[in-house]
C-alpha cells in the first residue's frame, strides 16, 4: 500500500502518454508525479490528481483540434476524402445503408408498436367478443340481451358500445340506388370511442330505441363530401334508406371513430341507431341471446384493469349460462385492449424484422471497421512521418474523427432519404393493411436515433484507426522505416482476419434468417386450402332471422344454388355452412361410439361443415373411400357423417373408418352418425394458423345439421363480370328472404392475399437485407484479400521471380479466405440456431428445412467468398516479378 | 496565436511567474507561484497549453534538465523568458500602467 502511494496510478500516467506528444509527456508526467507528494491525504490526492490530468488531456486534444477551425478541418477532410474516392463512395454507401434500414424500421415500429390509437384515453378501450368453450377460435359477436345485463352489473365497466358495420343500406339517390356502407351504433358509441359531429349532433337516447319516434342519420365526413358535396343544408333533409325515409341529422367531423375504415376498408358512409337494424335488416335485437350479430368496445372505468374487467365478465357470463343454458351454456366474455387487437397480427413480424435490421447495422458497422483498418494500414507510413515531424496525437486523432464526421454526415443525409424513400414505399405498398390514422413518415425522434446511429458509426470510424495509428512510437520508427507496408504485424492481421470472419458470421445469420422467412413464404403461398380455390366468389347469408325448419333452410338453400348457377357468369355454385370458407370457427367434438362418457380425454375437437349432394366435386375434395351425399341423407334418415383422412387416423388410427360410429352430444343428448365416406384433408380453418397440423373435419349432410349461416360460393367463368355477379346474389336473397342480410363479399383470392400480407412483407424486407449482406460480407473479404495480397507483393515478387508456381500461388490466397469463410461460418451456423428459434413464432414450416437452408447459406457464401478470393488471387500472380522489385 | 508580441491575462500571469522563479522555473513551480499570488487554483492544462504557446511566440526558451527526485526518471523542462517575452511584459506594463492613469480616485487606489 505504503509503495503505491508514492506515484500516482500508473494508468493515469500511461494515459497521459498517450495522449500528449511525447516530449511534452516527459515534462507533464514528471511535473505531475513531483506534485503528487504536495497533494494531500488519500482519495483527495487521487482526485486532484485525476483532475490535472483531464485537464491536460483536454486542453492538448483541444487545442490540437483549435488550432485549425472546424471549417478547415471539414475542407481539409472532403480534400483527403475526394483523393480516396473508392474508399469514400464505399463507406458512405455503407453509412448510408446501415442508416437507411434503422430508419425504415424504427420508422415503422414506432407506428406499429407504439402509435397511439386516435381516441382520448385509448389505453381504456378494449373490444369485447365471445369465445365458446367448445371452440378453439374465438372471436364472437355479442348478443343484444346479454349486453344489458353486463353493462347493468359490471362494475368496472363505464361504458358498453356496440355496432354493427357490416350492413349496407340502399339509398335512393337521383341517380338511382347505391349502397352505402353503414354502422348501426348504439349511444355508448359516440361517448366510448369519443366521437363528436362538424355539423348537427348525434342521436338522442329517445332516437335510439326500440320503436324510436322519429327515424334519423348521421353521415359519415366522407360521404358529406363525396356523395353530398359539402352541403351544409345536407342537415334535416330526408334520404330514402332501404325504401324508408331518414332525416339526417348530423354529420361526423372526421372518420377515426369509424374502426372499419382504421382498417383501410371503405368508410362508412351512413351511422345509425343501431335500433334502425329492426326495420332496416329485419333483425330483432332482443329476440335471442343466442344472435351474436354485434360488435362490442368496451371502456373500462378510470383505475380498473382490462384484465379485472374480464375476471369481472367471466362471473357474468356464468350467471347468464345458469339462467339461459339454451343460449349461453359454455359462452364466456373475452377483453382485448383495442391497441392488441389492431396490432396484434403486426407485431411479431415487425419485431422479428427490426431484429434482423439491427443485425444489418451490427454487419454495416463491421463492414466500416475493416474497411477503416485496411485504409488504416495503407496510411500508418504517413501518419508516422506525420507524428516524427510533429503533429500531436490529438491533432491525428481530430483529423481521423473530421473525415469520419463527414462521411457519416453524407451517409446519414443518403440514409436517411433512403429510409424516408422505404417508408413511403411501405405505406404505398398494398402487402400490408396498417390503420388508417397511421401515417408512416420520418419524424424528429427517428430521425434524432439515426443521427445517434450514424455519431455512433463516425466514432467507430475514428476511434479504431486512431488506436491502430497511435497504439505504439516503437512501431512508428518501424513504418516510418518501411514507409508503412510491410509492417506485418501480426495483432492487426488478426484482428483483420476476425472482422472479416465476423462479417461472414452475421452474413451467414442473417441469410439463414432471410431463408427461414422466405422458406415460410413460399410454404405459405404454395400452401392450398386442400379445395379449389380459383375463380371462387363468396358472399355470406344470414337467414337466422327467418327462423325457419329445417325442411325450409334445405330448400332455401336448394333454391339458392339454383339461383346462383343460372346467373351470367357463373359456372358452378354451392352452399357451405356454417363456417365462412377458409375459416373454421364452428367445430363439433367427438369420439368414437361408446367413448364419450367413459373416456373424456379421447374427445377430439374437428371443425364442422355440412354437405349438400355435390358440394364434395363443386368444392374440389376428393372422396377417398365410401360414398358422396346423396338426396336420401334426409333429415329424418339415419345420420351419417363424412370424415378427413387426419380424423380417421385419429379415431381409428390403423383401422377402416366405413361403417364405424362418431358419438357427440347435442343439447344434453348424444348422437351417433355413421360414416360413410372419407374424404382428403383441406385447410378449412386458415392456412395460416395449422397448416401443419392434423386437419380434422368433420362433414354431415345439410339436412341433418342445418343451420342459418350461410356461405353462398359461386365457381365463376374466366372474365365473368364479379361485380354483376354480387349484385346478382344480393338480387336473389333479397328476393327469397328480403330481411336476411348479405355481407362480407370477396373473392377467394382477396381473402388469401390479405392473409400472407405481413408474411409477405417480411420476406420481401429480409430478402433485401440478406442479399446488402451477402454484398457487405463479399465486399470485407475482398478489401482483405486484396490488402493482404498488396502487403505481400514484395514477397510474391521474389518468389515469382524465383520460379514459384502461379498455381500454387492463387491457391495460397483463395485458401486463406476460404479458411475464413469457413471459420465464421462455423460461428455464423451456431448463431443462428438461436435465432432460429426466435423466429419459430413467425415462421410457418417445419424446423426440418433449418439444415437445408443452412447447407445452401453457407453453399452461397462460400461461392460468393470464392468469388471474392479469386480476385485478389488472380491480381497476385499476374504481378510481374521485376515491377514489384522495381518499386521497391 | 500567430499574432503580433501582445500577451493575454493569463500569458502575463505565466510570464511574471517565469520571472520571479528566475532560474528554478519549470511546472510545478510556476504553478506554485501563480497559485501562491494570485491566491486561486491554476488548470495544469491551461498552463502547460500556455507555455507551449509562449515558446511558440518566442517569449520563452525551454530546455530538458536533469531529472529530479520523484519523477520516474523523467527530465525537467525549465523555461527562460527571451529578450523579446522581457519586452513584451514590459509593453504589457505600459499599456496597463496607461489603463489605469486616471482611474486611482475611481477605484480608491
Amino acid at each position: 500500500m505504503s509503495r503505491l502511494r508514492d506515484h500516482p496510478p500508473r494508468w493515469t500516467e500511461r494515459f497521459l502518454g498517450w495522449a500528449l506528444p511525447s516530449e511534452a509527456a516527459e515534462e507533464i508526467v514528471g511535473d505531475l508525479r513531483e506534485e503528487w507528494k504536495a497533494r494531500g491525504p488519500g482519495m483527495v490526492r487521487t482526485a486532484r490528481h485525476i483532475a490535472s490530468i483531464s485537464s491536460v488531456a483536454v486542453h492538448f486534444l483541444f487545442r490540437e483540434r483549435t488550432r485549425l477551425g472546424w471549417r478547415q478541418h471539414l475542407r481539409l477532410a472532403f480534400r483527403r476524402l475526394r483523393r480516396e474516392p473508392t474508399f469514400s463512395a464505399v463507406a458512405t454507401a455503407a453509412i448510408a445503408l446501415g442508416i437507411g434500414v434503422n430508419v425504415l424500421m424504427l420508422g415503422i415500429a414506432e407506428t406499429v408498436l407504439f402509435a397511439p390509437l386516435p381516441y382520448p384515453e385509448e389505453d381504456r378501450l378494449a373490444v369485447l367478443t365471445n369465445d365458446h368453450s367448445g371452440s378453439s377460435t374465438g372471436g364472437f359477436g355479442v348478443a343484444y340481451a346479454s349486453i344489458r345485463d353486463v353493462r347493468e352489473q359490471a362494475r368496472g365497466i363505464e361504458s358498453v358500445a356496440l355496432y354493427m358495420d357490416w350492413q349496407d343500406v340502399s339509398y335512393e339517390g337521383s341517380d338511382g340506388a347505391v349502397q352505402l356502407p353503414a354502422a348501426f351504433v348504439s349511444n355508448d358509441y359516440v361517448e366510448t370511442l369519443g366521437l363528436s359531429t362538424s355539423l348537427g349532433r348525434f342521436f338522442s337516447e329517445e332516437e335510439n330505441r326500440e320503436n324510436a319516434p322519429g327515424a334519423v342519420a348521421v353521415l359519415g365526413q366522407g360521404a358529406w363530401r363525396s356523395i353530398f358535396g359539402r352541403d351544409p343544408a345536407v342537415i334535416g333533409r330526408t334520404l330514402v334508406l332501404n325504401g324508408s325515409p331518414y332525416q339526417v341529422i348530423g354529420v361526423v367531423d372526421d372518420d377515426r371513430g369509424d374502426l372499419r375504415y382504421l382498417w383501410g376498408q371503405a368508410p362508412v358512409a351512413i351511422y345509425l341507431p343501431l335500433f334502425a337494424v329492426e326495420p332496416l335488416v329485419g333483425f330483432d335485437l332482443e329476440a335471442s341471446r343466442g344472435n351474436r350479430w354485434l360488435n362490442g368496445i368496451v371502456r373500462v372505468r378510470e383505475g380498473t384493469a382490462v384484465e379485472s374487467a374480464e375476471v369481472e365478465l367471466g362471473a357474468i357470463s356464468a350467471e347468464l349460462a345458469a339462467l339461459y343454458p339454451r343460449t349461453n351454456e359454455g359462452w364466456s366474455y373475452h377483453l382485448e385492449e383495442l391497441d392488441e387487437a389492431m396490432f396484434e397480427e403486426l407485431r411479431t413480424p415487425t419485431s422479428a424484422v427490426l431484429g434482423i435490421s439491427v443485425l444489418v447495422f451490427l454487419l454495416v458497422a463491421v463492414n466500416l471497421l475493416t474497411l477503416v483498418l485496411l485504409r488504416a494500414a495503407g496510411r500508418r507510413g504517413e501518419a508516422a512521418v506525420r507524428q516524427a515531424l510533429g503533429a500531436g496525437r490529438g491533432r491525428i486523432f481530430a483529423q481521423l474523427l473530421s473525415e469520419s464526421l463527414v462521411l457519416a454526415l453524407l451517409g446519414w443525409v443518403a440514409g436517411a432519404m433512403l429510409g424516408a424513400w422505404g417508408l413511403e414505399l411501405f405505406a404505398a405498398s398494398d402487402a400490408v393493411r396498417l390503420p388508417e390514422f397511421v401515417v408512416l413518415a420520418l419524424d424528429a425522434r427517428v430521425l434524432m436515433a439515426s443521427a445517434a446511429g450514424a455519431l455512433f458509426l463516425a466514432l467507430l470510424l475514428a476511434v479504431a484507426p486512431a488506436v491502430d495509428l497511435l497504439r505504439s512510437d516503437g512501431s512508428s520508427n518501424a513504418a516510418l522505416l518501411r514507409g508503412g507496408r510491410g509492417s506485418a504485424d501480426r495483432s492487426r492481421v488478426r484482428v483483420q482476419t476476425t472482422l472479416v470472419a465476423a462479417e461472414v458470421a452475421l452474413a451467414c445469420v442473417l441469410l439463414v434468417g432471410a431463408g427461414l422467412l422466405l422458406d415460410s413464404f413460399r410454404t405459405l403461398h404454395g400452401t392450398g386450402y386442400g379445395f379449389d380455390t380459383d375463380r371462387l366468389l363468396l358472399a355470406q347469408v344470414d337467414v337466422r332471422g327467418e327462423d325457419y325448419e329445417v325442411e325450409e333452410l334445405v330448400s332455401f338453400t336448394e333454391a339458392a344454388v339454383v339461383a346462383a348457377e343460372a346467373l351470367p357468369g357463373a359456372a358452378d355454385a354451392f352452399i357451405w355452412s356454417p363456417n365462412r370458407l377458409g375459416h373454421g370457427n364452428q367445430v363439433a367434438i367427438i369420439t368414437q361410439e361408446g367413448r364419450w362418457e367413459i373416456a373424456p380425454d379421447e374427445r377430439i375437437e374437428a371443425s364442422l361443415h355440412t354437405l349438400h349432394p355435390g358440394t364434395l366435386r363443386s368444392l374440389g375434395i376428393r372422396l377417398v373411400a365410401g360414398r358422396d351425399v346423396a338426396a336420401t341423407d334426409g333429415p329424418d334418415d339415419p345420420r351419417v357423417a363424412w370424415v378427413s383422412e387426419s380424423l380417421a387416423r385419429a379415431l381409428w388410427p390403423g383401422q377402416d373408418p366405413l361403417g364405424r360410429r362418431v358419438e357427440t352430444v347435442q343439447q344434453g343428448q348424444a348422437v351417433l352418425a355413421e360414416v360413410v365416406g372419407v374424404v382428403s384433408d383441406a385447410r378449412h380453418r386458415t392456412r395460416l394458423i395449422e397448416p401443419f397440423e392434423a386437419q380434422r373435419d368433420i362433414y354431415y349432410p345439410y339436412a341433418q345439421e342445418a343451420r342459418g349461416l350461410l356461405t353462398v360460393a359461386i365457381r365463376h367463368v374466366e372474365g365473368a363480370d364479379v361485380p354483376g355477379l354480387v349484385d346478382g346474389v344480393r338480387s336473389i336473397v333479397r328476393e327469397m328472404s328480403p330481411s336476411s342480410p348479405v355481407y362480407g363479399v370477396t373473392t377467394m383470392a382477396e381473402q388469401m392475399r390479405a392473409e400472407e400480407g405481413p408474411s409477405r412483407l417480411g420476406a420481401l424486407l429480409v430478402a433485401v437485407y440478406a442479399i446488402l449482406a451477402v454484398a457487405l460480407a463479399a465486399l470485407g473479404l475482398y478489401g482483405v484479400l486484396a490488402h493482404g495480397v498488396q502487403l505481400q507483393l514484395r514477397e510474391i515478387g521474389i518468389r515469382m521471380a524465383l520460379g514459384a508456381d502461379r498455381g500454387a500461388l492463387f491457391r495460397r490466397v483463395v485458401q486463406r479466405g476460404m479458411l475464413l469463410t469457413l471459420a465464421g461460418l462455423f460461428v455464423g451456423g451456431i448463431l443462428a440456431v438461436p435465432l432460429a428459434r426466435l423466429l419459430r413464432n413467425v415462421v410457418y414450416g417445419e424446423g426440418a428445412t433449418m439444415s437445408l437452408i443452412l447447407g445452401l447459406v453457407c453453399l452461397t457464401m462460400a461461392v460468393v467468398a470464392f468469388a471474392s478470393c479469386a480476385i485478389p488471387a488472380q491480381r497476385a500472380v499476374r504481378v510481374a516479378p521485376s515491377d514489384v522489385l522495381r518499386v521497391e | 496565436m500567430g499574432e503580433t508580441g501582445r500577451l493575454g491575462e493569463f500569458e502575463l500571469m505565466v510570464m511574471l511567474a517565469v520571472l520571479h522563479r528566475k532560474d528554478d522555473a519549470y511546472g510545478v513551480t510556476i504553478a506554485q507561484e501563480l497559485e501562491n499570488r494570485s491566491d486561486r487554483a491554476t488548470s495544469r492544462g491551461a498552463l502547460y497549453v500556455t507555455l507551449k504557446r509562449l515558446e511558440e511566440k518566442g517569449f520563452l526558451t525551454s530546455s530538458l534538465q536533469q531529472p529530479g527526485e520523484d519523477r520516474g526518471g523523467r527530465r525537467r523542462r525549465y523555461y527562460q523568458p527571451t529578450p523579446e517575452g522581457i519586452a513584451a511584459v514590459g509593453d504589457a506594463r505600459e499599456a496597463m500602467r496607461r489603463m489605469w492613469y486616471g482611474l486611482e480616485r475611481e477605484l480608491g487606489a
